[in-house]
């Protein structure tokens, strides 16, 4: 309960910053709104010329997987995007500031920035959504709970790859491509991918559980699977953190002055 | 002459002192190919797409990520700090033209991004699907000139999008649509692939030919068509210097510098 406390407040403070610029915000929510819906124009086309179904996946669910995914994506960098930053903070020792702060110190640590653009990829999932999936009040629930545990999953997927900075030097490039992976792996049909790749998306990148696990759910939902879906969350989140603290033993202080804005 | 020719060494010199990073970048393309080779090789399942096989496909792909992506400058980026943090007032006071500045330091760059991506881009197409079954050697230097122009136009449209940073304080939604565009128009599909509708008004725009003109070239050359692709390029080049140095100038007079 805390927890939820402190996460609501730090979201609160981030999204009051970013509304002290309003044109701002919602010129670059705008943006990529637009920048977004220019996919769909090509989906539309692929489905018109080609017809039938790709990888298994029709319009309606490739449409699904391409709300569901900027939904989750765009939430974790509303609320955690500082952990597109771990790694630089562990190499040059800026992680100091955070080790005061009292309650939970990962959380502290991702929840102090906010990405302004991502506004923009959660408006343009919830209205992709709207548009194209004709959906009744539980598959909306179910698209919001999938989404939120969705944005859980990339930002530890983002801590994993983070911490192995505290292990082997600086993975900037690494956690780079794993959020490259993580999206490029959400938004095709899995269908279209050779079995490796789909072990891969079951565990080191959890793209099965972000994207396509859940338009299983909406399409025919079982609670067992949706009891799958959370409890993979949890133990990846666990793992994440657990690899993070770890690590963090290892973590040697910069010892530098730094000023917070 | 020699101060440009400087800047081209010393941006050579940056890329490769930063190995992890082109490390990167080099398996982000291979990523890229494999997921597109995998979405087109179950399109193709039920036949032909519009005249094109799959080989041609993959290395139609092979050759637009090569020119729109893998050596595509930095410039969009450079600019807007230096705008942002006010190092414009230095630059703009350098006894050199600030575009070509920017250009020649990014030739560097992009001239060793293409040397390294295009022989993965080989690679890649012939552990894929093998050698271009419709390989003609005569348009090998004419698809080289293409993807020369094809980075020119790409690096002219990143400068005039970058100046926009003069007029908005956020611009990334600037470059986030030009790269939408540029993926739907041309990159990732041939624009003979779009609805009639869309393909007159991709051929009027200069976003088909960064990708999609020295692809063509590469997969179904002939004489009749080459004349009209490069014809396009190089009338794109000259449009779009002309545009970015009219919005240089005028960003420089508008440009406020105070304090020391």
């Amino acid at each position: 309960m805390k927890t939820l406390r402190i996460l609501v407040k730090y979201f609160k403070i981030n999204l009051s910053s970013a509304m002290e610029y309003r044109a701002s915000f919602l010129g670059q929510a705008v943006g990529m709104v637009v920048s977004n819906a220019a996919f769909v124009l090509f989906w539309m086309i692929a489905f018109d010329r080609i017809g039938g179904a790709i990888g298994g996946y029709d319009f309606r669910d490739v449409m699904f997987l391409w709300s569901v995914t900027p939904f989750a994506y765009g939430l974790c960098m509303v609320c955690f995007e500082n952990c597109n930053n771990l790694t630089r903070m562990i190499v040059t020792g800026e992680l100091d500031t955070y080790l005061l702060y009292p309650g939970r110190l990962l959380l502290n640590i991702l929840c102090a920035r906010s990405s302004v653009i991502a506004w923009g990829d959660v408006g343009y999932g919830i209205i992709l959504f709207a548009v194209t999936q004709n959906a009744g009040p539980g598959q909306w629930a179910l698209f919001l709970l999938c989404g939120a545990l969705g944005a859980v999953l990339v930002a530890a997927t983002l801590v994993l790859f983070h911490s192995f900075s505290f292990f082997f030097g600086s993975t900037e490039v690494l956690s780079s491509l794993a959020v490259e992976f993580i999206v490029d792996f959400s938004i095709y049909p899995k269908g279209i991918y050779p079995i490796a790749v789909r072990v891969v998306m079951l565990t080191l990148i959890p793209a099965t559980f972000i994207a396509h696990i859940p338009l299983e759910l909406v399409r025919d939902f079982h609670p067992l699977k949706l009891l799958l879906l959370i409890g993979f969350t949890v133990l990846f989140t666990a793992a994440a953190c657990g690899l993070f603290h770890l690590g963090l033993k290892r973590y040697e202080s910069g010892n530098a002055i730094v000023t917070r804005l | 002459m020699r101060k440009y020719l400087v800047m081209l060494r010393v941006g050579l010199r940056n890329t490769m002192a930063y190995r992890t990073a082109v490390a990167g970048r080099l398996c982000m393309y291979t990523a890229f190919i494999l997921i597109f080779f995998s979405l087109w090789r179950d399109i193709y399942q039920d036949g032909g797409v519009e005249g094109l096989t799959l080989n041609q496909m993959l290395w139609y792909l092979c050759m637009t990520e090569l020119c729109a992506f893998a050596c595509r400058s930095n410039v969009f980026r450079q600019m807007n700090d230096d705008i942002k943090n006010g190092s414009i007032a230095y630059q703009l006071n350098r006894p050199m033209n600030y575009g070509a500045y920017h250009l020649l330091s990014s030739l560097g760059d992009m001239a060793f991004s293409f040397v390294v991506f295009g022989a993965l881009a080989v690679v890649l197409g012939l552990i894929t699907v093998g050698p271009l079954t419709t390989f003609r050697l005569e348009s090998v230097p004419l698809v080289l000139l293409s993807v020369l122009l094809s980075i020119v136009i790409n690096f002219h449209m990143m400068l005039a999008l970058g100046l926009t940073a003069f007029v908005w304080e956020e611009n990334t939604a600037v470059i986030l649509i030009h790269s939408k565009l540029l993926f739907i128009l041309g990159v990732f599909v041939p624009v003979e692939f779009l609805p009639a509708w869309a393909q007159t008004i991709a051929k009027c725009l200069p976003y088909s030919y960064v990708g999609w003109a020295p692809a063509k070239l590469l997969v179904a050359f002939d004489w009749q068509n080459c004349l009209n692709l490069l014809a396009g390029q190089v009338f794109w080049v000259v449009t779009l210097v002309l545009l970015s140095n009219w919005a240089l100038s005028g960003a420089r007079r508008a440009l406020q510098i105070n304090g020391g």
